[in-house]
């Protein structure tokens, strides 16, 4: 695409106004150039540490629209592939996960490691392949993979930026994340995909939107305050949720545009004991003081990094990472994790407050993704054709505020509220830059 | 064991008429047909072979460990506040393969296979979810009342919605 056909898509006038054109989720073509110039030229995640601890374990999955596989080889070091044999193109590894020593493609047998290198081309001692044949120019298409605290991301890209460039402000509530157990993170098993209309950067805005909560949520949001007074009144009543609580996002927590695309919302939660981790807060406390501890077990975070995961710790813990199916089509992939070596009872409340909002199967996403069928809709109405994202802008400052400066951050923004549309202010200008970047 | 064929009819008409509960939004008559400390239970996979069996260490789709957490989900039905509740599918459920793994006075174990046919009008689509149903069952007066039911859902990748009444 022409840069002057992308351009006039945001509109960016600071301190007066933010507008993005609602073709941005219905046109194919942009569609294409964001497959090519976000999905396929940048840092995506892919997976956590914890599915492929092992020395020659592999796990197979997409980048944009290309099936990849991440391994980790006998030293544990993370490699990455196109997933496609060098002969004929078959698939290699067709599992979603395993353990190999090495990978023999089913198609007609050539050998690999999990280094991505070549070991074995049936027959060729009688192959009469050309003199300029050199099997070493058949080792697997190597991609970039790399990990920060646990969470690993791919690139199709060679000549990215570092992950840690990347990442940006990000990595401060990274580490917030990981800290919790000092033996690190596990996703627990059982993982669950679904499907919605919409447009992928709805998954983007809505994981941080603070102002859809007591709305889209009301009912979950009633009955779990309902559920609570029933249990505490005990006329038959039980709850074996505990369903956390947070404050008002409308006139409470904050929000930082952390660079390069990466946002995140924060709320406390005054019923924060009532979680996994919030069950040994006192141990928490004593391990990594009090400030830290607050950040980590008494506030909602919700951190989306940019383009394709979010990671909630707040009513649960979440991993939620998607792909686009097409410009209106989307696959969300979502994981439980929580802290190796939690004990029973923290890991069982962990699990019934994660089963009970998250997840097409639960009590709140279903909402969320009704709601993204009815943008998508909407949208064809392109006779109304801009939205904005102005609302919190009088008090959205550059820099740090105070929270930001305890933490040790330097957001490129902050703002007093979780429910401020300001946040995405940070999306839609990493969203034009890769564009323009790519750009005829 | 000999097939018990009289038990074996009674129990496929009770599914039946469970099923048909569902298919007619009759939740109230519906959850009566539940002990108070039952149990409404569907795992998860870990992989394309491996299905979660621990519920208190591994993450289940929908794991609701009284008959007041089958009412949560009914009570979001009918509060009208749920968008995604307020467009409810046309659902035909189809229970067949009813077997008996075991009876006694005290209970019975049933396995049966399902499909669950939805007709979302408002998004012009059909979706369907199969797979196996296992129930524990107690005798109750002329009929049964059911103590857990598990179901394994075989086509798991979830188009946008999955509730007590799409299973
Ligand atoms: S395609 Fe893999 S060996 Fe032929
Ligand atoms: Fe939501």
């Amino acid at each position: 695409m022409k840069s002057d056909d992308i351009k006039w898509r945001v509109i960016d006038k600071p301190g007066e106004t933010f507008k993005v054109h609602r073709s941005i989720y219905t046109d194919p073509e942009i569609y294409q150039a964001e497959l090519e110039n976000i999905y396929e030229s940048n840092w995506v995640y892919v997976a956590h540490d914890s599915q492929l601890p092992n020395p020659n374990d592999y796990f197979t999955t997409m980048v944009g629209r290309q099936p990849v596989i991440i391994s980790r080889d006998k030293t544990g070091k993370l490699h990455g592939f196109i997933n496609a044999c060098t002969h004929r193109g078959a698939k290699i590894c067709r599992k979603k996960k395993g353990n190999a020593k090495n990978w023999s493609c089913p198609y007609h047998g050539w050998v690999f490691n999990p280094e991505g290198k070549i070991l074995d081309i049936k027959s060729l001692d009688s192959a009469e392949f050309p003199d300029s044949f050199n099997m070493q120019d058949y080792n697997l298409t190597a991609i970039k993979v790399d990990s920060y605290a646990g969470f690993i991301f791919a690139s199709l890209n060679t000549e990215v930026q570092s992950l840690e460039d990347h990442l940006a402000g990000a990595k401060v509530f990274m580490d917030l994340f990981n800290e919790q157990s000092t033996e690190g993170l596990e996703i627990l098993p059982g993982t669950s995909m679904y499907t919605h209309h919409g447009n992928w950067k709805m998954q983007a805005e809505n994981g941080v939107d603070g102002y859809h909560l007591d709305i889209v949520h009301a009912s979950y949001l009633q009955l779990a305050a309902l559920r609570a007074k029933e249990a505490a009144e005990a006329a038959g009543g039980t709850d074996s949720v505990k369903a956390i609580q947070p404050t008002n996002p409308d006139t409470s927590g904050g929000n930082y545009s952390l660079g390069n695309g990466h946002v995140m919302i924060w709320i406390d939660i005054p019923n924060f004991r009532e979680r996994g981790l919030g069950l040994q807060y006192d141990d928490l406390v004593n391990r990594v003081g009090e400030g830290k501890a607050k950040w980590m077990a008494g506030r909602l975070r919700q951190v989306m990094i940019y383009p394709n995961v979010i990671l909630f710790d707040g009513i649960s813990t979440q991993i939620r990472h998607w792909r686009p199916l097409n410009h209106e089509e989307t696959e969300v992939t979502v994981n439980c994790i929580a802290p190796v070596g939690e004990p029973v009872e923290a890991r069982k409340r962990r699990l019934r407050q994660y089963e009970d909002f998250y997840g097409a199967s639960g009590l709140a996403t279903p909402d969320d993704l009704t709601e993204f069928d009815a943008c998508q809709e909407g949208y064809n109405g392109i006779t109304s054709p801009w939205q904005d994202f102005d609302r919190g802008m009088k008090s959205h400052i550059m820099g740090a505020d105070e929270e930001a400066k305890h933490l040790g951050l330097e957001p490129d923004s902050s703002a007093p509220r979780a429910a401020d549309e300001s946040i995405y202010h940070g999306e839609y200008r990493q969203w034009l830059k890769l564009l323009l970047d790519g750009a005829d | 064991m000999a097939i018990d064929q009289q038990l074996t009819a009674d129990v496929a008409d009770f599914l039946f008429y469970e099923a048909d509960l569902l298919d007619r939004r009759d939740w109230d008559d519906w959850l009566s047909l539940y002990e108070d400390d039952c149990l409404f239970w569907v795992p998860a996979w870990d992989d394309d072979t491996v299905l979660c069996e621990n519920p208190d260490n591994e993450v289940s789709l929908i794991y609701l460990d009284d008959k007041n957490r089958l009412k949560d989900r009914v009570w979001r039905v009918n509060s009208g506040l749920s968008s995604s509740l307020l467009r409810m599918p046309r659902m035909a459920h189809l229970v067949s393969n009813v077997r008996i793994i075991e009876a006694s006075a005290e209970r019975i174990l049933v396995h049966a296979k399902f499909q669950a046919n939805a007709y979302k009008l408002d998004e012009y689509r059909v979706d369907f979810f199969f797979g196996d149903y296992q129930y524990e069952l107690l005798p109750k007066d002329d009929s049964f009342s059911i103590k857990s039911k598990k179901v394994i859902i075989r086509n798991d990748i979830i188009p946008r919605q999955l509730d007590f009444f799409s299973v």
